[in-house]
């Protein structure tokens, strides 16, 4: 009766070569960078193929063992456009102009207004002129002051 | 002085004398605007900058920032974020009086950041402080 040997499929040599530079590079990480690549590889097992997460985990492994360009520094500013930056402060203005014309008709004064809300009073004056930018915590908490639906002083949130 | 930050500052007397600067990685900046439109990405930035009054200066006053870690989460959305709900992440280099930037994140759903993306910042702060001789 004759044997059947089934054909072991052959590693490719180049991908040989590619799994002998990962085991060297993880025989280089430290303790800590171990356990936190024991960690990552953990995760990646637990988000399968088809949740956001798991190219998200795939990608902090790669950067662990290999963290090219980490250390390149950047002025984010040399991007934006003169263009970008006025329709930053047109937006800007027009949510400081919705936030004087509710107090106003109120009739609070910004003193009054920044202590209920919780914010300094130049920073209050300075939304108000369009020079400054509250973060979305600071809007609620004007939004509340002034008993008005956040919308209503700024479209970009939800209520 | 939020909490964290006075966490972060204990031991530190000389902490007052020069300037804060703030650095970014150019990773952490490609990530932004990966996922923030021109204006918003400009907004950031101007965000981002008042990280120069760390650790308690009045740019910081109405900033979100949280503890994570050995690193700092800074938060917002809504406005003109809209519905993105945007996270940067920062490390302080005491010796060398930097803020350094080290990434974004668009978080999804609420709850806690994802141990991948603390795991990634973690592993960049540490290769900056071993950069900076921190």
């Amino acid at each position: 009766m004759a044997t059947i040997y089934r054909k072991q499929p052959r590693v490719p040599e180049a991908s040989q070569q590619a799994i002998s530079a990962v085991m060297a590079r993880i025989a280089q990480l430290s303790p800590v960078e171990f356990a936190d690549m024991q960690e990552l590889l953990d995760l990646y097992h637990q988000t399968g193929s088809g949740d956001q997460d798991h190219a998200g985990v795939a990608a902090a492994i790669q950067e662990l063992l290999y963290p090219q360009g980490l250390t390149a520094t950047v002025d984010p500013s040399a991007v934006i456009s003169p263009q970008t930056r006025a329709k930053l402060q047109r937006y800007q203005a027009q949510v400081g102009s919705a936030i004087r014309q509710r107090r106003e008709a109120l009739n609070v004064t910004q003193q009054q207004l920044a202590a209920k809300a919780a914010i300094q009073q130049s920073h209050l004056s300075r939304l108000e002129n369009g020079q400054h930018r509250a973060s979305g915590r600071t809007m609620y908490r004007i939004a509340k002051a002034l008993r008005i639906n956040l919308n209503l002083l700024d479209p970009g949130f939800d209520d | 002085m939020p909490e964290c930050m006075a966490k972060a500052e204990r031991g530190s007397p000389a902490a007052s004398v020069r300037p804060i600067t703030v650095a970014y990685l150019r990773l952490a900046a490609e990530e932004a605007r990966g996922f923030l439109s021109k204006v918003q990405y400009a907004t950031l930035v101007d965000d981002v900058k008042r990280l120069s009054d760390w650790p308690n200066g009045p740019g910081l006053k109405t900033l979100d920032i949280v503890l994570i870690d050995d690193f700092f989460e800074l938060r917002d959305k809504g406005g003109i974020y809209g519905k993105i709900n945007v996270r940067v992440y920062f490390g302080i280099l005491k010796k060398k009086r930097l803020v350094f930037i080290l990434g974004a994140y668009k978080k999804e759903p609420e709850g806690q950041t994802p141990r991948y993306i603390v795991l990634k910042m973690k592993n960049r702060l540490r290769l900056l402080k071993a950069k900076f001789n921190e």
